[in-house]
């Protein structure tokens, strides 16, 4: 059995087990702690298990994309729909979504996988000049992230609209591109470049986060917390290097305010490893500032995170996409 | 000390565990539990595949959506609402990582329909990713309880995707031959894969 066919059964067990827990009988008091020990051990062995068959799967991926190796150059100010475009018989009859990233923009939008995007700010998508796809790309290079995009859609024969806020591509995507080993070795493929050893490492899981727990603010909860907005820590990290303590409320981090506890997660996960970081909370219905060093496993370029470093400058001679080719 | 569930899908899935057999030869509860995952894995297998209507999914995200209460003073809220709703995904994710066992090969199962086997592979591979898609959009949307772990668990899970999507993009756009883009495909459903269990785990813990 390949290794990554076992991650997979792995990963199968682990939700068995990590859902199985809670279930298999009424908890007394006497044997709460217990199961909240056994339910919090099945947990991470259900995400080291997916996380394990992301990478294994990523490094089965990695080397078919030799010839496209993309410079991330400007990647990160593009405004980003969060879909993948696929092909379609005419390719002026409008922009397939083939995929829809969870989480990302379109999805949030309501978009679906097999959608059909026929304008975009009220241009036609449809009988572009080039493609209806190259079109959308167009007109997606005229803005910024954060920037809103009015789209008419066909689905089930019925037209509908959505407003898309565009994102900028997550830091962790963007340099989410090679296999998460130290060093893989030459990098295959690369015209002009051989042998281009680099170094790649995974971001890891934030343990300095290990065992914290969030819960959003309701109106009632901020309250009684003297705000109305932020996320309360309920549970406090097992590390200490946060300060955060049961009961604070953080309401931004270096002024972004966090609109929901994976919300704050996906913040501090933008940090580089080793930035300084301020929470502005309430403690006790004061404010306060926690300041801390980001550390090393959480940041998304600095040197554990998910970058790959070339060892030495690298001649890139071949530059993948063409503008008009970008993703959206 | 009973077999745990580890050893009791080993058994299931007839892989080497000399203890746990010994252990379960002689007890009863963990002969009839090894019992149950049998069955359990025998109905999933009869189950038709794939194409499940959509007015189905509409219903399971209307169920969970009513049981998604909000959870503030107890992490374990209650045992009786959410267990309808929560047991027709448990299905809809036990049978999606089913369709990842050893013998599931979209090349063979595509094959019916098609003489291109690679295009295919990727047909049936953009199928089971969107039907994936459907599942994750089943589940709640954001739990009001968040442990940290999960939530960088996810958002590394979706960067991935991200990142998958935006090669895939490239591959449409400037031609990819199928069988790299194949490849991005099958990776795009193995994250899928990973990220429905996740967030389904964390969606019943919640829920529960």
């Amino acid at each position: 059995m390949r290794t990554v066919d076992m991650m997979r059964s792995l990963l199968c067990a682990a939700l068995a087990a990590a859902i199985s827990v809670p279930a298999l009988a009424q908890p007394t008091e006497r044997d709460e702690a217990a199961l909240e020990a056994q339910l919090e051990a099945a947990r991470e062995k259900l995400e080291e298990a997916a996380r394990e068959v992301a990478e294994l799967s990523s490094q089965l991926t990695g080397p078919v994309m030799g010839d496209f190796l993309i410079t991330h150059e400007g990647m990160g100010n593009r405004a980003m729909l969060g879909i993948a475009m696929g092909a379609a018989d005419d390719p002026k009859s409008g922009v397939h979504v083939e995929s829809v990233t969870p989480g990302g923009p379109a999805s949030d939008a309501g978009l679906k996988s097999g959608d059909i995007i026929v304008s975009a700010d009220g241009k036609n998508l449809r009988n572009a000049e080039k493609t209806s796809g190259a079109a959308l790309v167009a007109h997606l290079r005229t803005l910024k992230p954060g920037d809103k995009v009015k789209v008419e859609y066909l689905r089930d024969g019925k037209t509908r609209t959505a407003e898309i806020t565009t994102e900028a591509m997550a830091a962790g995507a963007r340099f989410m591109a090679m296999p998460p080993m130290a060093h893989v070795g030459p990098l295959p493929g690369v015209p002009g470049v051989p042998g281009a050893p680099f170094t790649m490492a995974f971001r890891g899981p934030g343990s300095q986060f290990l065992g914290m727990e969030l819960v959003t603010l309701t109106p009632k909860l901020g309250r009684y917390f003297g705000t109305d907005k932020g996320v309360l820590v309920v549970k406090a990290p097992r590390s200490t290097e946060f300060k955060l303590e049961e009961g604070d409320v953080i309401v931004d981090i270096d002024g972004r305010a966090p609109q929901n506890g994976a919300h704050a997660m996906r913040i501090l996960r933008s940090y580089q490893g080793g930035e300084k970081v301020t929470l502005n909370i309430l403690r006790d219905r004061k404010p306060v500032k926690l300041a801390a060093t980001m550390p090393k496993d959480m940041g998304g370029d600095g040197e554990a995170g998910a970058s790959f470093f070339f060892d030495e400058p690298v001649p890139f001679t071949r530059k993948l996409p063409a503008p008009d080719e970008e993703a959206t | 000390m009973h077999a745990g569930i580890d050893d009791l899908l080993k058994l299931r899935d007839a892989e080497h565990a000399p203890l746990a057999l010994a252990h379960v030869r002689d007890c009863a509860r963990c002969r009839a539990e090894l019992a149950r995952l049998e069955a359990l894995s025998a109905d999933l297998r009869e189950l038709p595949s794939n194409s499940v209507p959509p007015e189905r999914w509409s219903a399971i995200q209307a169920a969970l959506r009513a049981s998604a209460e909000p959870i503030v003073a107890s992490r374990r809220p209650g045992w009786l609402v959410p267990v309808a709703s929560a047991a027709l995904v448990l299905v809809a994710v036990l049978f999606t990582l089913n369709s990842r066992r050893p013998d599931f090969n979209p090349e063979t199962e595509a094959r019916e329909t098609s003489t291109t086997p690679v295009q295919d592979a990727r047909r049936a591979l953009v199928a089971e990713s969107q039907r994936l898609e459907s599942l994750l959009a089943a589940l709640p949307n954001q739990p009001r309880l968040t442990r940290a772990q999960t939530a960088l668990t996810v958002a590394d899970l979706e960067d991935r995707i991200q990142w998958v999507d935006y090669r895939l993009s490239l591959a449409s756009e400037a031609g990819l031959a199928e069988a790299p883009a194949e490849r991005l495909w099958r990776e795009r459903v193995d994250l899928l894969n990973s990220l429905v269990a996740v967030r389904y785990a964390e969606a019943r813990t919640v829920a529960f």
